[in-house]
């Protein structure tokens, strides 16, 4: 297939999706009460991001992501490497993740909110928990990946242990963390805004799910928007940290 | 029986220590109810009250979801691996669609179809749908063309070439990808209950922390883990036994 | 009438690019008699390959036509069977699933089906290895189940693309054997192409030799040497060694790229 009609098609379908959108509200076809039009609930979204009140949740969700999401890697990818050096913490902890890992971790914020109250805290913990596992399997099995060869190589050209860590386990097992951080990323995001759904207190979730509750539609589809666009946003600048860090890949 | 022990041995430690914090006083027993307390009520709920019917409701609204996901999924990926106009119209929205958190449409799937099962089935549906495609799509690839050149010197017409020699071999990919909606479905499911549900084990455990029964939240919780353990299991029995082909099985 | 005809075939693969267009064959000119074994031999990446594809109907050729049976042939088809050097098996099928692959196309019963099948096991000897996976099988036995296969089918032409270029060099005058062994008993058209001079002598009627890109046909030589070819006889016939040196010296000139 020519690569002109391919790139055709590639730019064609999310704009026909938009002005598929757009149609079906102004035409009628789809009440615009139940859908807005796409140009309304954008210029809704702009407005919101104006606003006072709406930035105030934006920045709360923000900061209990960011915190909650560095606190994971800090915690997970180590203990994933370490995982992989100590038979004894692998054997320890292989059994606990098996068997954690179909728990639906969103599903611990009741009882977190139980243990810690309401705030910051419980949805933070739960962040953290949440992508616990995709990091420390990630992380374990990148480590775990790198061949011997580069390893005993390394030690006989006399490295040091700890160095040989540093410059040669960690960079070896980069691209597999990365993706691990990847998925890491999308199950953070789900997490965060279910919190927000669940315990409705402030936060990106908690002014969606409001203005459903409150019959305010067109501000619904704004949030959503600006969710996806967040989303989106934060996809890109990881894939270019990862180009950046990964140059040698 | 003892391989079992020694191979979970931190399990059960910390099931023992849980138990002896629980019941120590140390801690809230309502704050964490002791193991022993919480098992005899998953008993209790599932012999006289409703445990089982909103596992069913639960279970209802996830098999639905997800094997809608996997039968338009599936014909999806292949097409998208065999037609360049199908895979190009469809992966920017897969790309576009793949980091946006999808529980975010979860209240615009309510405005259209109510807080009833629809509107979840319907959040499943999308949310299983994207790994399932993306593993489909990159099996397909993967299908030689001597393979398919085989098959059509001995008579194989091309409309069948897709049934005969594409899907069985995209097969181990297939199941990958059936495996990531599984978890995600189990998910999604449990999550969307939990924001707006009248009933099912999502809605179970959210109902009985407003009341402060915390042994009945992790009754809720125990259970759609063990539900989701067990489905993983049978999935990975049913993949052996249907993979026995392959010359990597193992290392999936 | 020759079984296949070959004319004027050519084949051009074009870039985006200007002038960056790959002439793989350049009028092709071709004809194979019924039951004659017939082998191209070339420096690398000559077309010879590509020249069996579109005999097989895979590849669309540029120019020229394709006859079989006097018929022009333009899709693959069950006349034309092909085995390959990577084997192509269906690995999610046992050897004698794999075998029955064509049969199951025609509308035969199945006791039949079986029959057949378990002709073509004895004949390639894999007794015993019926209900293996190809992840279970050698090289050589992989390449017997292809051959099986194909030959189940009952094609009119053998079309083989280096098939024992994957194997062993000890398996690999084995399978040689082998074929021509089974290709006693069926007596089937062969068109097979290889890189090894030996081989093609050894078991050929003819021989193509090819020049390097764009493929043209330099020379057909008649191979002389009587049947049955016993290794250890042939090898000290001086015409063995006469005809061996000869497209050496052939393929080399092509090689060199003149």
């Amino acid at each position: 297939m020519l690569k002109e009609n391919r790139i055709l098609f590639t730019v064609l379908s999310p704009v026909i999706l938009f002005v598929l959108w757009e149609g079906l509200s102004r035409a009628g076809v789809i009440s615009s009460e139940i859908l807005p039009p796409f140009t309304t609930s954008l210029y809704g979204s702009c407005q919101l991001v104006a606003s006072k009140e709406f930035s105030k949740h934006l920045l709360a969700s923000s900061y209990r992501w960011a915190i909650g999401f560095s606190i994971s890697l800090i915690l997970s990818i180590p203990i994933g490497i370490y995982m992989a050096r100590s038979k004894r913490l692998y054997n320890f902890l292989d059994p606990v993740l098996t068997l954690t890992y179909p728990v639906p971790k969103a599903a611990m914020i009741p009882i977190l909110m139980l243990w810690m109250g309401a705030g910051d805290l419980p949805k933070v913990t739960v962040i953290v928990i949440g992508c616990f596992i995709p990091l420390v399997i990630s992380a374990y099995h990148g480590a775990q990946g790198v061949e011997t060869s580069l390893i005993w190589s390394a030690r006989a050209m006399g490295i040091g242990e700890r160095a040989v860590l540093f410059r040669i386990i960690l960079p070896a097992s980069l691209p597999t963390i990365f993706s691990g951080i990847r998925m890491a990323l999308a199950i953070s995001l789900i997490v965060v805004l279910g919190s927000e759904m669940i315990a409705r207190q402030s936060g990106l979730g908690y002014y969606l799910f409001n203005s459903l509750e409150m019959g305010l539609y067109e501000m619904t589809y704004s949030v959503l928007i600006i969710i996806s666009g967040i989303g989106l946003f934060l996809d890109v600048i990881f894939s270019l940290v990862m180009r950046k860090v990964l140059i040698w890949v | 029986m003892k391989k079992a022990f020694s191979q979970y041995y931190s399990v059960f430690l910390i099931l023992f220590v849980w138990e002896a914090i629980s019941r120590s006083g140390f801690v809230h027993p309502v704050l964490l109810p002791p193991v022993s307390k919480i098992v005899v009520r998953f008993f209790e709920l599932l012999f006289f009250e409703k445990l089982l019917y909103h596992t069913g409701q639960t279970m209802f609204r996830m098999w639905i979801g997800l094997g809608l996901a996997t039968l338009v999924g599936v014909p999806l990926g292949i097409m998208m691996a065999r037609f360049a106009f199908v895979r190009s119209s469809l992966e920017p929205l897969i790309s576009l669609g793949f980091p946006i958190p999808k529980i975010g449409i979860y209240p615009v799937l309510i405005i259209f179809f109510g807080v009833l099962h629809f509107s979840k089935i319907a959040l499943i549906f999308i949310e299983a749908l994207f790994p399932i495609v993306m593993a489909t799509f990159s099996g397909a690839l993967l299908v030689e063309r001597k393979l398919i050149w085989s098959a059509e010197s001995m008579g194989t017409k091309k409309r069948k070439i897709l049934w005969k020699i594409i899907l069985p071999f995209s097969l181990p990919h297939i199941f990958m990808g059936f495996r990531l909606g599984l978890i995600v479905s189990l998910i999604v499911v449990f999550l969307s209950e939990m924001i707006a549900s009248a009933e099912g084990l999502g809605h179970l455990m959210m109902s009985s922390s407003r009341v402060f029964r915390s042994e009945i939240m992790f009754v809720a919780i125990g259970t759609i883990s063990g539900l989701g353990l067990l489905f993983d299991r049978i999935f990975l029995w049913l993949r052996r036994k249907a993979l026995k082909w392959h010359p990597e099985a193992a290392l999936y | 009438m020759a079984k296949l005809v070959v004319q004027d075939i050519s084949k051009i693969y074009k870039s985006g690019k200007e002038g960056r267009d790959v002439e793989a064959l350049a009028g092709i000119d071709l004809e194979v008699n019924e039951g004659e074994f017939f082998s191209l031999v070339g420096p690398s990446g000559c077309g010879k390959s590509t020249l069996l594809y579109v005999i097989g109907g895979f590849i669309p050729p540029s120019g020229g036509k394709i006859f079989v049976d006097g018929k022009e042939v333009i899709s693959p088809g069950i006349d034309r069977g092909i085995v390959f050097q990577e084997f192509a098996l269906f690995p999610w099928k046992t050897v004698i699933q794999n075998i029955l692959y064509g049969l199951e196309q025609r509308k035969i019963v199945r006791e039949e089906r079986l029959a057949i099948a378990s002709k073509y096991i004895k004949m390639t000897s894999l007794q015993g290895m019926e209900n293996l996976y190809p992840k279970e099988l050698s090289g050589g036995m992989k390449q017997r189940v292809a051959i099986a296969r194909t030959l189940a089918c009952n094609p009119d032409i053998l079309l083989m693309d280096e098939p024992f270029g994957s194997l062993d060099a000890q398996t690999r005058v084995f399978m040689q054997d082998e074929l021509l062994r089974i290709w006693d008993e069926t007596r089937k058209t062969v068109l097979f192409v290889t890189h090894s001079i030996e081989e093609a002598v050894h078991l050929s009627d003819r021989i193509a030799v090819f020049s390097h890109r764009p493929g043209k046909i330099k020379e057909i030589l008649p191979i002389d040497i009587p049947r049955p070819r016993i290794r250890e006889e042939e090898v000290s016939r001086g015409q063995y060694i006469k005809l061996i040196s000869y497209l050496w010296k052939a393929v080399e000139r092509e090689v060199k790229g003149f």
